[in-house]
């Protein structure tokens, strides 16, 4: 194991923390069910997470900002990383306005952002979401020409059989279709999805335990 | 849908919508100039649209106004809040990003440890519990169907490190075929988590041709018949 460590402050903070969190999940509260001091620590340390983690967004977005910015100054794409500066700008500066009139008049009155939300993020968002349909369709028709095998025929034969079963009138002359689709969606369906699941969850522990052990230091520590 | 009816922010936002849906869809026949306006005007209000957000239900209730309002008592909290704040703000300059190291290792340490919680209390013990009562909501062969699935996927993800010495051949086949099996349960779910992606992109996108009908039958022929 590779202990040179580079910032022993920050990897103490970051076991230290992650331990009390981890305790009070497990000692957070008494028989009677009143929460202890690691219980009272653990909330705290949660609801401090939730600022933190808007605050390291916020950071993130102006570093989105200075990237572009420099692209603009190499001019490199620089009409893109404009429009973009430009809308990122307008659409903070209307929503910094609705803040400050909510604040004011102590209503709610953000109609101006919803309207930019409601005329360009809900049509390009869902428009994103058609075009996946034409890439997905593509996708499938690719995997069988490029690897036709018995578990490409399986995946393709299932989303077939999912796609066709779903159809009511499919389901309403043929019965079996339906029957095979649920079965197929309870049982084996089922079984992949949940040994998926204990999988993701016991590889996510084990990345923590790396974390909490110092073995992992993605802090720069 | 009619134009006569209708305010100037709302035709002006139809506009915007049907102006949008063609140039993302225009992606359909290739990357091109009007799919990269669309999607570069679509980050940055995406990203304004966010810091809108975190600032209106999170910043400003939970450390600004505090620090504005509150006695003493709720000062002390809101500063512990206020300095790894400050801490993580001086990530946004590369001199002064190593200041902000102790704020991030602060938030690595509480997601790590609320990563584990949430795995095991939300998916080891009830995935686990459910797995071991398999046989009392399911006939047997669909039981032992989902027993020897959940077993066989879980086996196909393998978590030890590699071996210097190389397995028995007779272990090294079983679980080859055991994991074999697994793969083809990753298939089948894969499939149906496929088709049912597929289902909700293939809406979206009638959705979006409904739009794209109605705006032309509504307000564009309209405009152009008189």
């Amino acid at each position: 194991m590779n202990l040179k460590l580079k910032s022993p402050v920050s990897t103490a903070i970051a076991i230290g923390v992650g331990i009390v969190v981890l305790l009070g999940y497990f000692f957070g509260s008494d028989a009677s069910g009143v929460p202890t001091t690691l219980g009272l620590l653990r909330d705290f340390l949660l609801q401090g997470a939730i600022v933190w983690a808007a605050v390291a967004m916020l950071v993130g977005i102006v570093n989105l900002a200075s990237v572009h910015l420099g692209k603009i100054r190499a001019n490199e794409e620089g009409g893109f990383s404009f429009i973009l500066l430009l809308s990122l700008i307008i659409t903070l500066g209307v929503g910094l306005y609705d803040i400050a009139k909510t604040h004011l008049d102590q209503e709610l009155n953000f109609q101006r952002t919803s309207w930019i939300f409601n005329s360009i993020q809900l049509p390009i968002e869902t428009s994103l979401m058609a075009v996946l349909a034409i890439s997905l369709t593509y996708a499938a028709a690719r995997l069988l020409a490029r690897r036709l095998n018995l578990l490409s025929v399986v995946f393709v034969g299932v989303v077939l059989m999912m796609l066709i079963g779903a159809v009511p009138q499919v389901a309403a002359q043929a019965p079996l279709v339906a029957e095979i689709r649920n079965w197929i969606l309870r049982v084996p369906t089922m079984a992949g999805a949940r040994g998926i699941l204990l999988g993701v969850a016991l590889g996510t522990i084990a990345t923590g335990i790396r974390i909490l052990t110092g073995s992992d230091r993605p802090y720069g520590g | 849908m009619s134009a006569v009816n209708m305010s100037l922010a709302d035709l002006s936002g139809l506009l915007l919508g049907f102006t949008f849906t063609i140039s993302i869809l225009s992606y359909i026949v290739g990357d091109n100039f009007l799919f990269r306006l669309a999607t570069h005007i679509f980050i940055g209000a995406a990203a304004g649209y966010a810091s809108v957000v975190t600032l209106y239900h999170v910043i400003l209730p939970q450390l600004i106004f505090p620090f504005l309002d509150d006695g003493q008592g709720e000062m002390v909290l809101v500063v512990s809040l206020l300095i790894p704040s400050i801490l993580l703000l001086a990530k946004i300059s590369p001199r002064t990003s190593k200041l902000g190291n102790p704020a991030i290792a602060i938030l690595v340490g509480i997601g790590a440890a609320a990563a584990i919680g949430g795995a095991i209390f939300g998916t080891v013990f009830p995935q686990t519990s459910a797995t071991i009562n398999i046989f009392e909501s399911n006939n047997f062969i669909n039981g032992a169907i989902l027993f020897v699935g959940t077993l066989t996927t879980l086996l196909y993800f393998q978590f030890s490190a590699r071996q210097e010495k190389p397995q028995r051949a007779g272990i090294a086949q079983v679980s080859k075929v055991l994991g074999w099996i697994g793969k083809a349960f990753i298939a089948v779910t894969f499939g149906a988590l496929f088709a049912g992606v597929y289902v909700a992109a293939l809406t979206a996108l009638i959705e979006r041709f409904l739009f794209l009908w109605t705006f032309v039958k509504e307000l564009v022929l309209p405009a152009l018949l008189g």
